[in-house]
């Protein structure tokens, strides 16, 4: 029935491979045949996502393939599409077509079906109803000579049907040769696929509907804008004011649980404490205070994405980002951005193609997340008390320059190869997002980053751990942080920053936090200043009065320059461990460093000049 | 006149598809090709143009659109 075989992962991969065009289903029917029995993984070589799961009725794995219109590659996605059915000439091809755009979808199938085994799965069948198109699935199948389903995978489980159609599934016949040339190929195909059209009787005038209505308003030049941003908005909220009291709940769980297990380990000694509490259940700890941000995030794209909107947004956005060179979906990862980073490198999954989505994650760590917020606020109110607000709305306004700089000057480089292509997007109808398969799939996507991301992050604040533990100056264990190789390496790093006016070790100290979370720089400043109580850390303080002293000594008598300077910094190098690592997940090592690399040049020259233009003008004023 | 200049809901007839090869076969694909009957369905920011392809609605950009040659069905 379903072969097995070695895939282009180069592991026993999927005997069955499910292909079909954008939206029309295939994701929902792959989370209904596997369940939660499934993982997230990139196709090799590539940033493209693949979903492989296990379909126990038929004891076959199942690879859930990007979207395309065609075998023609044009895209890294589609590239893998080709690739995937190429490598795998005896897996069963389940392609689905979509009711309301049969010809589109026959298309596909015809280059799929040439010379391999296929089963059709007809979806979408009551949209295409209530458009005037019905199509006859009995017919269908007669004239293809395969096996055909009508299925919407939205609705009831099909999978017995499906599981059935898959022992008769066989090549499809009668399709015409093709030649060579891209274009002559897709004419000879279309007439074929005319043909079938036509003798099914299936063409059908074009008929208003309710989704036609819906986008009266939402694609109305005069409404569809404030309706769009009124939902970026919205998803602002969910990123900070819906998020933040659940990720302090959980946050506040974990400190009770670690301070439990300090009192437990205590006996043990302060090797065996330090390494599991503050090393290995901080990550844990860490990993766990993200989890139910990005269950939001997740949530709220899969209901954009399910209920047909999401494709409206990218139309709406798309002159404001074809400007930087992007897709108008790019707005929704950058708009999640500034709520915090980490969900929005996972919104990039929404972009059509992979370079796209490489593209706009590098730009995401410039949107400034509230996690900075402290630092900004911080600082501007010990510098400059009577406009800390303009000083930290310019923050704000840096960012957007930064995003919309770095994509112009990245499209001009690295990105040459992403062409700014005609929009050619098809817009499904508005449908009622159903509940289980958005919570299997946030359920998936959660898993993969607690996963993936998280042995990074555990790892990685472990290590950080025993550099701050180990003493080199003889001392005992987890004594002051400038006792140890922690401290010794931020006070050999501290004269790098010299020329940005704030080179001295508590400053270098406090950033390289910083590469953790940026929540934490604050209290880092606090622990390196010996302020007792970090929660009580503030402008007009103790911490205060310490940082004005060292940026004034530092700067040369330029504090308020310095200051900004390392606002700047604070604005635009890495944004934490757990944007880190959701990058290296979703984009690999070669990107992730290389964007780390360009965050810290652009960074470091901005912050000099901020400070060297900044200390000019104060010496002339 | 191209798709750009169509009245909301009058059915037309795609004469010719003035793009690059590839974007050329990009809409062949997607069912805009010469011959094909499509209907210009909503008017979209920026002179953006959702259009009625069959049963399927297609979203293009202004410039995109000025390049789909029509004519009136009748």
């Amino acid at each position: 029935m379903t072969a097995c075989h070695e895939t282009l992962t180069g592991t026993r991969v999927g005997s069955v491979l499910l292909v079909g065009n954008p939206n029309v289903g295939k994701s929902t029917l792959f989370n209904g045949l596997t369940g939660a029995r499934q993982t997230v993984m990139n196709a090799p070589g590539t940033t493209v996502e693949l979903h492989v799961g296990t379909w126990r009725d038929v004891d076959a794995s199942v690879t859930d393939l990007p979207g395309t219109y065609s075998l023609v590659a044009r895209t890294p996605d589609e590239q893998v599409v080709s690739d995937a059915l190429r490598s795998a000439p005896d897996a069963v091809a389940v392609v689905l077509l979509d009711a309301t755009a049969l010809s589109r979808s026959l298309y596909l199938l015809a280059q799929v079906g040439t010379d391999r085994p296929v089963v059709a799965v007809v979806t979408m069948l009551d949209v295409a109803a209530t458009r005037g198109a019905v199509v006859d699935v009995a017919r269908l199948a007669d004239l293809l000579d395969i096996p055909v389903v009508a299925a919407d995978p939205r609705d009831g489980d099909r999978s017995g049907a499906l599981a059935e159609a898959l022992t008769q599934a066989r090549p499809l016949q009668g399709l015409p040769h093709c030649p060579p040339e891209p274009l002559e190929a897709a004419e000879r195909l279309f007439g074929w696929v005319e043909a079938m059209i036509a003798a099914m009787g299936a063409t059908a005038p074009v008929r208003r509907t309710r989704s036609d209505a819906v986008d009266r308003v939402l694609l109305n030049p005069w409404f569809g804008g404030p309706v769009f941003l009124a939902s970026m908005w919205l998803l602002f909220q969910l990123t900070t004011t819906v998020a933040t009291p659940v990720t302090g709940l959980v946050s506040r769980w974990v400190a009770t649980l670690a301070e439990a297990a300090r009192g437990v380990l205590q006996p043990a000694g302060p090797w065996v404490e330090g390494l599991v509490v503050d090393g290995v259940l901080v990550g844990v700890g860490t990993v766990v205070t993200f989890l139910p941000l990005l269950a939001i995030v997740y949530l709220a794209l899969a209901l954009l994405e399910d209920s047909g909107y999401l494709a409206r947004a990218g139309f709406l956005a798309d002159r404001w980002m074809r400007t930087l060179g992007l897709d108008g979906r790019a707005m929704l990862p950058l708009v999640i951005g500034f709520g915090c980073n980490v969900p929005a490198i996972a919104a990039t999954q929404t972009l059509p193609s992979a370079r796209q989505r490489v593209l706009t994650g590098l730009l995401v760590p410039w949107t400034t997340c509230a996690a900075r917020l402290p630092v900004y606020i911080l600082l501007a109110g010990i510098f400059f008390p009577e406009r800390a607000g303009t000083a930290i709305f310019a923050m704000y306004l840096l960012s957007l320059v930064l995003v919309a700089g770095g994509g112009l000057v990245l499209r001009r480089t690295v990105f040459r190869d992403v062409q700014r292509e005609p929009l050619l997007l098809i817009l499904p109808a508005y449908q009622r997002p159903r509940l289980r398969p958005l919570l299997l799939s946030v359920w998936a996507r959660v898993r993969g980053f607690a996963i993936k991301a998280g042995r990074i992050i555990v790892a990685t604040l472990t290590v950080m751990w025993l550099l701050m533990a180990v003493p080199v100056d003889g001392g005992e264990v987890g004594g002051p942080v400038e006792s140890s190789l922690y401290g010794a390496a931020a006070q050999a790093v501290a004269p790098v920053f010299a020329p940005a006016g704030f080179g001295d070790w508590h400053m270098s100290a406090a950033l390289a936090t910083g590469f953790v979370a940026k929540e934490v720089v604050v209290g880092s400043l606090a622990q390196s200043y010996a302020v007792q109580d970090a929660a009580q850390a503030s402008a007009s303080g103790e911490l205060g009065d310490q940082i004005h002293a060292t940026l004034t000594r530092t700067s040369g008598g330029a504090p308020a320059a310095a200051a900004l300077a390392l606002m700047v910094f604070v604005l635009g190098y890495t944004p934490c461990l757990a944007t880190v690592s959701e990058q290296w997940r979703r984009f690999g090592a070669r990107w992730t460093l290389g964007g780390i690399g360009m965050q810290l040049a652009v960074a470091w020259l901005l912050a000099v000049v901020v400070f060297q233009v900044g200390a000019f003008l104060a010496r002339l004023l | 006149m191209h798709l750009g200049e169509c009245r909301l809901d009058q059915d037309v007839v795609v004469v010719t598809v003035d793009l690059p090869p590839e974007s050329r076969l990009r809409m062949w694909e997607i069912g805009v090709h010469a011959g094909a009957v499509v209907r210009v369905t909503h008017r979209g920011p920026a002179g953006g143009r959702v259009v009625a392809v069959g049963g399927a609605r297609l979203a293009l950009d202004a410039a995109t659109a000025t390049n789909v040659q029509v004519e009136d069905t009748r």
